[in-house]
Formats: C-alpha cells, structure tokens, sequence
C-alpha cells in the first residue's frame, strides 16, 4: 500500500505518490469551497461580508508570515511593519488617484502595497536576518517600535495619529461602491496569492527553506549562502504582507499608524501559531478562526483577550502543531476507520472539558465584572441571566468547586483514556505499515 | 597537486591547535590522516572546508588560496566535506536530504519558479545515490529517524552526491559494526573513483585498506607523509601513534 504524504504538510509530497482518490476528494471539497465562497455575497449579509474580508486580508498576511515562522524558522515580532507598508503605500496612492495625479486600476492596487512591502523587506531585511534565533527575534522587535514610532512622527506622509483615508475609484463596470464587491477583489488576491505560496513551497527553493531552517550550518556546507536564502524569504515574506496591507487599505478606506503596530505583529503570530505553522493550511485555520472569534466575541465580552491568551498558551504546551495539527492527526484515523478506539475516551474527556470551559468562562467573567468599575461598589452582576452578587460566597463556590473537579477528572481519567486510545491507534496504524 | 596547505596557524585563544601545518594531497589519491585524539584533524577540515579561517598560512585549492572564504564559495569550487557528528537535516525525508544536496551542484540555486517534482533529472539523480547508499527503502523516512547507521551512511551520501572533485571524510565508519564499516568502506572506495580523498580515520584497517598516502598528525602539525607500507614502519610515527594503540 502506498503511504500517503500528508497535504499542504512539508514533510516534502512526492509526484505520483498520493492516492487519486484522495487528490479526487479534494478537488471536489476546493471546487465546492469556491462556489459556496463565489455565492455568499448573494445572501447579502453584510457582517459576513465584512467578516470574510478581514478574513481574507489575515489570511494573506498569515501565510506570508509563516513563510518565515514555519517554513525558515525564523519567528518575527515586527511583521506588521511590511504589512503597514503596503497599507500606507496603497492608501497614498488611492489619494493621489482621487487628485487625479495619476491612474491606477482598483483591483491592481495590492500590487502597490506588495511593491512596498517588498522594498522595505530587502531595507530593513539586511539588517534583521544578519542573524536567526533569539538575536532576529529581538532585531525585527526593534525594527517594528523604531517603525511605528516614526510613522507616528512623520506626520505628513502617514497623518499622524489620525491616519490618512482615500476613496477607492471604480473600475470597468465596477464601482467598488459595495462590500460585496471588494469581497470579490479580497477573494480574488487571497486564490492568487495562495496558489503562490502554495506553490512556492514546491519549488527547489522552498525545499531550500526547509533545508535552511533544519539545519543551517549543513546548507552552507552544500552551496549555499545562507544569510541570501533568508533574505529572499523575507522579502517574498513582506511582499505578500504587503499586498495583504494593501488591500486593507482598499478595503478600509482608512490607514493609521496602528496597522504596523506590535499588536497587528502579535495578532499574525497568533494566528498562524494557533493555526499550526507546520502546515500550509494552518496559518488560514488560524486566520479565519481568530478573526471571527475576535470580531464576534468582542460584543459579547470585553475579556476576549484574555481568552485569545488562554487558547495560545493551551496550544503552545499541548498541541504545538496547532488546530492544523490537531486535525491531520486524525486523517489516518479516520480513513482506516480506528476512530472507534478514540470516541471512547473522547467522551469522557469532553466531561472535564466541558466543566472546565463552562466554569473557567464564568470565572473570567466574573473577575473581570467585579474588577471593573461599574460593579466597584458592590453591585450585583448580570451573567448567564442570573444576578450573582459577588459578596456572596456561592457564586465563588460554585466555580472553584467546578474547577477543582473538572481538573480532578481530567486528571484521573481524561488524559490517562485518550493516552491510552492513542497508543492503540498508534500500534495499530504502525501495524499496518510494515507487512 | 590538488590540495596544498602552508604553513598554517590557528589558535583558540591561548590553545595552539594548529601549528605551522603542511600537506600536499595529490588529485586523485585516497590521502588518509591520521593521528592522536586532540591532534586538531577536526580543526584541520574545519579550516580547509571553510567552518573557521586560519590564523595564517594558505590553502591552495588548485593552485587558489581558500582560506577564509566561507563554506559555500568552498563548496562550489568543488569541495565537500561530512562531519564527525552527524549534521543532516532531520525534519526532512532521507530522499529530501540528498536532493538538497544536489540542487547547488545541479544548478538549482534559487529556483522560484520551477516545481522540484517535475525536474526529473535532479529526482532521477537522488534515487541513484540514494540505491548506492542501500538507503531507497527509506526514502520517504525523516532522516532524523533513521538508525545511527543510516544517519552516518546519509552524512556520507550528502558529502559525495555533490560530485565534487575533492572529498574531506571526517571519521565516516565512526560507531559502526565491523559489516556496517565495511559497506561503508565499499561505498566510500566506488564514490571516490577518480577524484581525491581525503579522510580522517581511527580505524586502522580502514586508512591501511583504502588509503595511497597517510599523514600522521600529532600535535598540530603533519609529522610525517608516506605509503602505508612505510608509515607503519616510519619509527617516529610508531613512537607517537602507533605505539599508544598497540599499548591500549
């Protein structure tokens, strides 16, 4: 039996190895993914509308980031500033095409923001992948507050603390007037640049990342100079980030300093870490997923963050090849039919889990209710449409009481089944790869 | 005269490690060093494949000073090197490994716009070497996985499938079983036909058997440069080297 190399994965695909029938089945799902994506304007939503856009524009941002977390292994604190680039670029230029100073078609207005991105990845580039590791790390962290802070300084080319906006011109029949249609242009540059970094990866030089990022030293023994293999990546890396900032600013209208902030640099970790940056598809999980929950959540809670922080610490200790990892993990499962082994103890998990999560929310709410100043003086607080008075004690014992056991059981009897369903799962699967 | 080092000098802050060091190597020989743990073999590759410059002194690659230059313009002159400790890229497969290998020599320096599956004559090479190296049952195996064996065997394989003219083998049968070295001493002997050898050995019967021409290092400098006939017989050698192994 063949084996089959993981998709999208880059522990380096084969041609001719994968089962037709699997590489059949995933045409199928993208050419459905593409026509549910192609209709959804049609429903006229308009939050799903803007909701998919922002995903989009993360997405782009996300893979080309995890060109460098994932595919060099080089983690980066200050990546917005590409993208912040491209965004000013782009909204600089829909300024003077609305003057009338020169003439840009819409849809290619990305393009400018690449360009930028791409410009001042190479500027700053040759300073930041001089080295790799911790010493990078902190250089691009540098980078990114020394860039922010002149943004904010150099008033008369970002609009100071306001920012810079622009109209977007139509094009063709276009008029870009609607959120649907720059869903189309946002959809048609997240298939293209996609298909691209998709497609890089298969490419010698992608190999050459994966080389380099392993094992270094061994890649300049083999030919190669590898400061200018970093660098390449990081300017392909902060084109696409700037393309994904350029259309932000086609999409928004509006740019201030705050897209090349350290924040919008955390926020693309984020989503590729949570995403799993070991996988190509892992940086658009993370996007789409953390962007709806940031853009939904936040009208129910203001402690959104502190969920955001939990879920990436929850990921970085035990699942550190992210949602993407979680997933591929269960594809052989599931096709050579073992998840029977696992429903077992899967339901069991979900007792404490579902305890934990029901208990652990409650907790944060509450805190975060009687710490704020509204509830100072003692006031009752509204949650899950009860009012619990935080003098009393039950509401506290309720929730310790429930994390106490959700913690005892997933201790005692969560972690010991899964482990144990696993290791069957994985006794069998090694089974039947050696006859 | 393929390889020629004069008068070489290098030091780790007060630790003389290599001391006014000579070695001519012919093109084409299989040139055996060897010497005492602490000898500086290791800091001898190091300096001619590029790792560290010498403190002074020249490299003549065909006749063109090396010294200094880093280890990828090496490289591309046509030297390549394996290392003690096994230095492989263990994320990647067995068969990835040897194609990156291959992709400089092969002229795939920064190929952006072509797909790796499709360049068959790079796959067809890597599957070749990989049959030579016995290793193609395990082509789709991350490297880091593979058995000690099969890790020095690919350390080997990643060396040589470069084609290079000059070969530097840093102690390649290390660890192995008596059967495990012998492959390996087969492979080293069919992959280095008609180029130059360098290889830096403890196992005797490995340098008498393969070697035209062994050095003895001892010391930091090159004491002596004879056929293994005379080198056993050479009473200075037998004094520094020799002698201590026949004792232990």
């Amino acid at each position: 039996m063949k084996t089959v190399i993981e998709s999208g994965g880059d522990t380096g695909a084969l041609a001719g190895k994968t089962i037709s029938r699997m590489t059949y089945a995933k045409l199928g799902l993208s050419a459905a993914t593409l026509i549910v994506l192609l209709l959804v304007p049609l429903l006229g939503d308009l939050a799903v509308i803007s909701l998919l856009n922002q995903i989009g524009i993360a997405i782009i941002f996300a893979l080309a980031y995890n060109l460098l977390l994932g595919q060099s292994g080089l983690l980066s604190f200050g990546h917005a500033v590409y993208y912040g680039v491209g965004a000013f670029w782009t909204i600089q230029l829909m300024a003077w095409i609305s003057n009338g100073a020169f003439y840009v078609p819409t849809p290619l207005l990305p393009l400018a923001g690449g360009l930028g991105g791409l410009v001042f990845g190479f500027l700053l580039g040759m300073f930041c992948v001089r080295r790799h590791g911790t010493i990078f790390a902190l250089i691009t962290l540098a980078v990114g507050e020394l860039m922010t802070a002149l943004t904010i300084m150099l008033n008369n080319l970002s609009g100071g603390e306001e920012g810079i906006s622009a109209w977007r011109q139509g094009w063709l029949g276009f008029t870009f007037g609607s959120a649907s249609q720059v869903y189309y242009l946002i959809l048609f540059w997240v298939l293209l640049c996609g298909a691209l970094l998709y497609g890089l990866t298969r490419t010698p030089f992608g190999r050459l990342m994966l080389a380099v990022r392993d094992n270094e030293e061994r890649a300049r023994f083999i030919g190669f100079n590898t400061y200018r293999v970093r660098l390449t990546v990081f300017c392909i890396s902060g084109l696409f980030a700037g393309v994904a900032g350029g259309l932000l600013a086609v999409s928004n209208e509006l740019i201030n300093y705050e897209v090349m902030s350290i924040t919008e640099s955390g926020n693309v970790l984020f989503n590729t870490f949570i995403g799993g940056m070991t996988y190509f598809s892992g940086p658009i999980i993370g996007a789409a997923l953390i962007t709806t929950l940031q853009l939904n959540l936040s009208n129910y809670t203001d402690a959104w963050l502190v969920y955001e922080g939990i879920l990436f610490v929850l990921i970085v200790m035990f699942a550190p090849g992210g949602i993407a990892g979680i997933i591929y993990v269960h594809g052989p499962v599931l096709r050579d039919g073992l998840w029977r082994l696992l429903v077992r103890s899967y339901g069991i998990a979900a007792v404490p889990a579902v305890l934990l999560v029901a208990t652990g929310i409650f907790l944060i709410e509450f805190i975060y209710h009687w710490s704020s100043a509204l509830y100072a003086a003692g006031a009752e607080i509204p949650l899950f449409g009860i009012t619990w008075s935080p003098a009393s004690v039950w509401p506290w014992l309720v929730m310790l009481v429930g994390q106490g056991v959700g913690f005892y059981l997933l201790l005692r009897y969560a972690i010991p089944s899964v482990t144990a369903a696993w290791q069957a799962v994985n006794e069998r699967l090694n089974g039947n790869e050696e006859p | 005269m393929i390889l020629e080092l004069k008068d070489i000098c290098k030091s780790y802050g007060r630790t003389e490690v290599i001391r006014n060091l000579h070695l001519q190597v012919e093109e084409g020989e299989r040139h055996a060093v060897i010497g005492p743990n602490g000898a500086g073999k290791s800091t001898m590759y190091n300096l001619i494949s590029g790792r560290h410059a010498p403190d002074s002194g020249e490299i003549l690659l065909r006749g063109e000073n090396i010294a200094g230059q880093p280890p990828y313009e090496i490289a591309r002159q046509g030297l390549s090197r394996s290392f003690q400790i096994t230095n492989i890229f263990h994320r990647l497969s067995v068969f990835e490994n040897i194609r990156c290998a291959l992709m400089w020599p092969m002229g795939y320096h920064f190929s952006l716009f072509k797909r790796v599956s499709r360049l068959r004559d790079l796959n067809e090479r890597a599957t070749q070497i990989l049959g030579q190296l016995h290793l193609d049952s395990r082509s789709e195996v991350l490297a880091g996985t593979l058995t000690y064996a099969e890790q020095r065997a690919l350390e080997v394989g990643m060396t040589i499938a470069s084609g290079a003219q000059v070969i530097l083998l840093d102690e390649p049968t290390a660890g192995m079983s008596r059967s495990e070295t012998d492959d390996t001493v087969g492979l080293i002997r069919m992959a280095t036909e008609g180029k130059t050898l360098l290889i830096v050995e403890h196992d005797m019967d490995v340098v008498f058997n393969l070697a035209d021409r062994i050095s003895v290092l001892v010391y930091g400098s090159i004491i002596a440069t004879d056929t293994p006939e005379r080198i056993r017989a050479n009473a200075q050698v037998q004094e520094a080297y020799l002698g201590k192994e026949g004792a232990a």
